[in-house]
Parts: structure tokens; C-alpha cells; sequence
């Protein structure tokens, strides 16, 4: 029996009020890292900068949606975190493919926050995804089964 | 130059009992209670001291610190416990507030050890 206002209510407080924390603070890290790595090397472009930069705008709009918490930015976070998910274990493979990629000069790799699965981070942004994804279809059912329960 | 300065001996002993108590306030099902913002409220006068020491202090660490870097960190750690707060006591009903404090404890933990490895040369 979950109302706009409901949900909204929900993907935002209790444990997923927890969850916005970590994104919000995995937004500040690799937006940080990403603009003084870009910074500090331009104008050389480095691909995993780059990569670093789509992660922080990733983490920004996943905790922007998540802190919303409406309907519509639900979809956003959504999607963001499935892209989240798919990044983090593209940029993992690739990274450990091709590790010359990842090898800025002087730098002892380990350049963007996705690479190696997020081993510099703990991993956490391997976990973070599946928990975010977990958490938006505990709080947001699929619509066929919203159909079949009759809630709007 | 391999000295912790006794400011941040400070800042990480605050930031651990801040850290043990949000983590026992969580288990426990508490919400953000006054202890906890007043021993929040010394954790941020200590970040913000730290902030002031290490702008004075930039110039004695030696040519290998990265000065934007070390300046960056320094801002974004006095930002990040004002804004957890804002967030955590807005989730005065159930535990997760003070779970969010517990995130942004353990997080300000790692940005002071990258702190020390950038002031002490280490690299990341």
C-alpha cells in the first residue's frame, strides 16, 4: 500500500539513510581524486583520470537520487548504480587485462577508483552497488508485482 | 618529519571513540544522543584546528608534499562530520542515524591516515 509519498519516504530514511552516507562519501573521494589527478597532468590525458571522473559523476548523481528518494530519482539511482555495478567490474577485468593502462608515470598504478575491483578502496565499490541495488528492490517492487497487488 | 603531531594524535583518538560509540549506538538501536553531538562537536574543533595547523605548518614538511592535495584533504575533512551530522540527527526515529555518523567516523579515519602518508611522503 506504498503511496508516492511513502516511497519517498522510504528509499531515503533507515538504512538507506546509511547508504546515502557512503555514497556521499565516495562522491567526495573520487571527485576529489579525480579533479586533482586531471589537474595535476593536464594538459596530458590519461585515460584512467578519465575513468576516475565517470566514477565521481556516477557517485554524485547515485547520491543525489538516493537522497531524493521520489519515484522518478529512484529510476535514477537506479539505473545509476546498475551502471555503477557494471563499471566497477568492467574497469576490474580491464585493469588487470591490461595493467600497462593503468600505469600513470611515477605512479604505482592503482589510478582510478574502479580499477582492480576497488581493491585501493577496500572493495567497497564492488559491494556498494549490490547493497544499493538490494536496498532500492526491497524498498521499490517491481511494478508487475505492484500490478498484481493492486497498490499504487 | 616521521613525528605524529600530538593535534592529530588527538583528532584520531576523538575520531576513534566517536567511531566505537556511533558503533555502539547503532547495535544498540539509539538515535544520535547528546554525548554523542557534544563529542562530535570536540571531533570537528579538532579537524578544524588541524585544518588552521597544517595551513601554518605547509611549508616544514619538506619539497615531496603535494600542497593542493594536502589542502584538499584538510577541506574536505572539516565538511564531511557537518553534513553527516545534518543528515544522521534528520533520522532522529531508529539507528541508522547514528549509522551514519559511524560512516563518516570511519570514513574521516581513512582521509587522516592519507593525511599522515601525504605529510610523511608516503606514496599511496
Amino acid at each position: 500500500m506504498s503511496t508516492r509519498t511513502s516511497t519517498a519516504q522510504r528509499v531515503n530514511s533507515g538504512p538507506g539513510r546509511m547508504l546515502v552516507a557512503v555514497y556521499g562519501l565516495f562522491a567526495l573521494a573520487a571527485t576529489g581524486r579525480s579533479i586533482m589527478q586531471i589537474a595535476q597532468t593536464w594538459p596530458h590525458q590519461h585515460l584512467p583520470y578519465w575513468l576516475s571522473a565517470l566514477a565521481a559523476v556516477v557517485y554524485c548523481v547515485a547520491t543525489v537520487a538516493l537522497a531524493r528518494g521520489s519515484r522518478t530519482s529512484s529510476r535514477i539511482a537506479l539505473g545509476t548504480i546498475s551502471f555503477e555495478l557494471f563499471g566497477v567490474i568492467a574497469v576490474g577485468i580491464w585493469s588487470y587485462a591490461d595493467k600497462a593502462a593503468f600505469v600513470a608515470q611515477g605512479s604505482a598504478g592503482d589510478t582510478t577508483v574502479w580499477s582492480k575491483f576497488g581493491q585501493g578502496y577496500g572493495y567497497v565499490p564492488l559491494i556498494l552497488p549490490i547493497l544499493g541495488l538490494l536496498w532500492l528492490r526491497r524498498v521499490h517492487p517491481t511494478e508487475s508485482a505492484k500490478a498484481t497487488d493492486g497498490s499504487k | 618529519m616521521r613525528v605524529l603531531l600530538p593535534l592529530t594524535t588527538l583528532l584520531i583518538a576523538l575520531l576513534a571513540v566517536l567511531a566505537i560509540y556511533a558503533a555502539y549506538l547503532t547495535a544498540r538501536g539509539r538515535p544520535v544522543d547528546n554525548p554523542m553531538f557534544y563529542l562530535a562537536c570536540a571531533t570537528e574543533s579538532a579537524v578544524v584546528a588541524q585544518l588552521v595547523v597544517g595551513l601554518v605548518r605547509i611549508d616544514d614538511s619538506g619539497g615531496h608534499l603535494s600542497k593542493g592535495l594536502f589542502i584538499a584533504y584538510l577541506a574536505g575533512l572539516v565538511c564531511v562530520l557537518p553534513v553527516a551530522a545534518l543528515w544522521g540527527i534528520a533520522e532522529r526515529e531508529s539507528r541508522w542515524g547514528t549509522g551514519v555518523l559511524l560512516v563518516a567516523t570511519l570514513g574521516l579515519l581513512v582521509m587522516v591516515a592519507r593525511l599522515l602518508q601525504l605529510w610523511n611522503g608516503v606514496q599511496a
